[in-house]
């Protein structure tokens, strides 16, 4: 077969119709999606917040204090450092501090901190204490 | 052929339509993939401007109705420029849909993924499926008439492999286009951070999913898509040459291949637990298999 006989292209069938309509309906469909949040879509820097997301549970030697950090703004932040500080009597016993590479709009993380001894007895901080523009 | 005959034959309606949308997948599958176990794209999809993404659509619209008068992904050119613009409006579509799916079984786009985001990290991946659907035709297009060329590779393959018979030259010789082909795909994603990010984020629930759509993936490009010598293959001899053992026996070639070149990067290792090293081979192995899939159509 020659390429010039491919070129003859003759009209489109039926099935290539449907096929085109859904295509274009899922196209456009995109396009509405991303100019709506183009219009409507909050724009602003990112709002994080960090806190425990669950139990302390004693294992392994130490003392596991689940938490979990979002992002309530619109742009997205990289490397979050996520700072925990535990103080007995006004005094800092403990400090650890965890960085989440990305956190989207809205987006959610969660991780860990761990410490020797008991968070609940003491008082526990957990917050976020820098970011980086994407 | 006459035009006549064209006419005729394009009437198989949605079956040629089936085999059209197959083979622009597959292109974009083969382009497309690396990209998709890229972490900065999935990140830049869900920071960039709304107004850049529209653009980024745009362009890739208009470099693929380029490539439509040249290439495509139907077994017909487009010569006329509306044929070309509604070709390039379903290559979108198509793209879309497979970066979607892929991004879905990749746990990159889950329930938890504001829409916004999603859209944003669709598209961005989606434009080099495009481009590859765009190719799908002149890159691996169905020769026709290239019998002759294929029973001379086969004596070729035999004397090189110093087998007589031919079902098992060519079983040898799909088995060994397979591994180089996953070789290829293993090689450039094994070292990267991707493996274990998408591994860990995986439930073995969707480590099947992941399983059964390397199959399917796989299947369809040598076997669905109508590339090169599809009605040939379907009837070669050999255990190899029946498509659904074929698929399955590539892509336990592809597994082994991705598992390897974890091992030769020290990504697993005696340190990890078979969980790791099942979940991170299977990760690996989508790539690895349509790298598979690819080697296998071109010998």
């Amino acid at each position: 077969m020659s390429d010039d006989a491919r070129d003859d292209r003759p009209p489109r069938t039926t099935a290539e119709w449907w096929t085109f309509a859904v295509s274009l309906a899922l196209v456009a469909g995109v396009v509405g999606l991303v100019v709506l949040s183009w219009a409507t879509g909050p724009s602003g820097p990112p709002v994080l917040v960090a806190r425990p997301s669950g139990p302390v549970v004693l294992e392994g030697g130490h003392y596991r204090v689940p938490f979990e950090v979002r992002n309530d703004g619109a742009d997205a932040a990289d490397q979050v450092q996520v700072v925990a500080t535990l103080e007995f009597g006004g005094e800092v016993v403990a400090e650890g501090e965890q960085s989440v590479e990305f956190l989207s709009g809205g987006e959610t993380e969660k991780g860990a901190f761990l410490f020797r001894r008991d968070p609940t007895r003491g008082e526990l901080t957990i917050d976020v204490a820098s970011y980086a523009v994407p | 052929m006459s035009t006549s005959d064209h006419a005729a034959v394009r009437e198989g309606g949605w079956r040629r339509e089936g085999s059209d949308l197959v083979r622009g997948a597959s292109g974009g599958l083969l382009f497309g993939v690396p990209l998709l176990y890229t972490m900065e794209v999935w990140w830049y999809g869900s920071w960039v401007d709304p107004r850049w993404v529209l653009g980024a659509l745009a362009v890739s619209f208009v470099v693929v109705v380029g490539l439509n008068r040249t290439s495509g992904f139907r077994d017909t050119r487009a010569s006329r420029w509306g044929d070309a613009a509604a070709d390039g409006v379903e290559m979108v579509a198509l793209s879309l849909v497979c970066a979607a799916v892929v991004l879905v079984a990749l746990r990159q786009i889950t329930g938890d993924t504001s829409l916004e985001e999603a859209v944003g990290v669709t598209v961005f991946e989606a434009i080099p499926f495009a481009l590859g659907a765009a190719l799908s035709r002149q890159l691996l297009r169905n020769v026709e008439g290239d019998d002759d060329d294929d029973t001379e590779g086969e004596e070729l393959a035999s004397e090189e492999l110093g087998v007589d018979d031919p079902a098992i030259s060519r079983t040898l010789a799909d088995a060994g286009a397979a591994a180089i082909g996953a070789l290829v795909l293993s090689f450039s994603i094994a070292p990267t951070d991707e493996i274990p990010m998408l591994a860990g984020g995986i439930t073995p629930g969707w480590l099947l999913v992941m399983v059964g759509l390397s199959l399917v993936v796989s299947y369809a490009i040598v076997f669905q898509a109508d590339f090169r010598d599809q009605a040939g293959r379907q009837t070669h001899e050999g255990f190899f040459q029946r498509p659904f053992a074929e698929t399955v026996a590539a892509y336990v070639i592809s597994l082994l291949v991705a598992a390897a070149a974890l091992l030769f990067f020290q990504r697993i290792g005696p340190g990890q637990s078979w969980e790791t090293w099942v979940a991170w081979t299977i990760v690996l192995g989508l790539p690895a298999s349509i790298g598979g899939a690819a080697g296998r159509l071109a010998v």
